[in-house]
């Protein structure tokens, strides 16, 4: 079974407002979820979870989708929470469709020479991944190599091939931070 | 973090950690087709289409693995995704506990939405 711990979610990922884990084998609500602030939508049916759902959650501010199984789980009145039927395992109807934007061509600039030269602000673990020749970022790497026109594209396709260019300035904070 | 470039890199990458040579044909649609923008691999439609903004970058990222395939983690390289706002992980067993096969700076990112969900 997947037992997850929610130290690092809550922790850090405060402004996260839709939160599916329906069917994840969760076996309960850690009481942090309640410092998730910017919950908006939180699905966790599907799951062994039971018992009464901590006071933080249903004090939460923005939530308003809250999905359980009303079966096993005791919802108090405050909560609002929607009964799930734990059969139902398609959580998209309360997900808002993301719009598409359409990939704008942008500015075709000259072509980049070589490919070597964007690993140069590739940052370290990137580099350190690449020394092992079985690892998925030197897998990648091979992939992206192999490319029939590397020598003729644009710069700025280069740069969406390679994603780490030289261009780029990347800052790692040491300490993480919210 | 400065970071105005695109995801190629960052997406073969997770095609091989995820072992995408095993997805299904719609699942890996496109996925390394060097003529096909990133953005475009994998699902046409729905909840798990990718998703990015006007510059190429991805707003959403949707993964889904396939059975028996059980992820040992997240790659660092998804903290370079800067605009990343939707994280999807379907049906992905792990190998511990998934707040440990994160990357600790995922939190870096803009995200509202995570999908760690399993199907049964």
């Amino acid at each position: 079974m997947l037992f997850l711990h929610f130290y690092y979610l809550q922790l850090c990922v405060s402004n996260l407002n839709t939160f599916v884990m329906a069917w994840a084998g969760l076996g309960t609500i850690p009481v942090e979820i309640g410092a998730m602030t910017a919950l908006e939508s939180l699905l966790i049916y599907g799951n062994d979870i039971t018992g009464a759902l901590p006071e933080s959650l249903c004090s939460l501010p923005l939530l308003r989708t809250l999905q359980v199984d009303c079966l096993k789980i005791d919802c108090p009145a405050t909560c609002n929470c929607i009964c799930k039927d734990p059969t139902e395992k398609d959580p998209e109807e309360v997900i808002p469709a993301t719009a598409t934007p359409t990939i704008a061509q942008i500015d075709a600039g000259t072509p980049a020479p070589t490919v070597d030269g964007y690993l140069f602000g590739m940052p370290e673990f990137s580099l350190t991944a690449l020394t092992n020749p079985v690892s998925p970022q030197a897998n990648a790497y091979e992939w992206l190599s192999g490319h029939p026109a590397i020598g003729s594209m644009p710069e700025w396709r280069m740069q969406q091939l390679f994603a780490l260019g030289k261009s780029i300035a990347i800052e790692v904070p040491r300490i993480l931070s919210c | 973090m400065t970071l105005t470039n695109g995801p190629s890199f960052i997406a073969a990458t997770f095609y091989y950690t995820f072992n995408g040579g095993a997805w299904s044909r719609t699942e890996g649609k496109n996925w390394l087709n060097y003529n096909v923008q990133e953005c475009e691999w994998g699902e046409t439609t729905g909840d798990a289409k990718n998703v990015c903004n006007a510059e190429g970058q991805f707003l959403g990222l949707s993964i889904e693995g396939t059975p028996g395939f059980v992820g040992v983690g997240m790659p660092p390289e998804i903290i370079l995704l800067s605009s990343l706002e939707s994280l999807k992980l379907f049906t992905l067993e792990w190998a511990g506990q998934i707040a440990d096969l994160m990357p600790p700076l995922l939190a870096q990112l803009p995200l509202h939405t995570l999908f760690l969900q399993r199907n049964e």
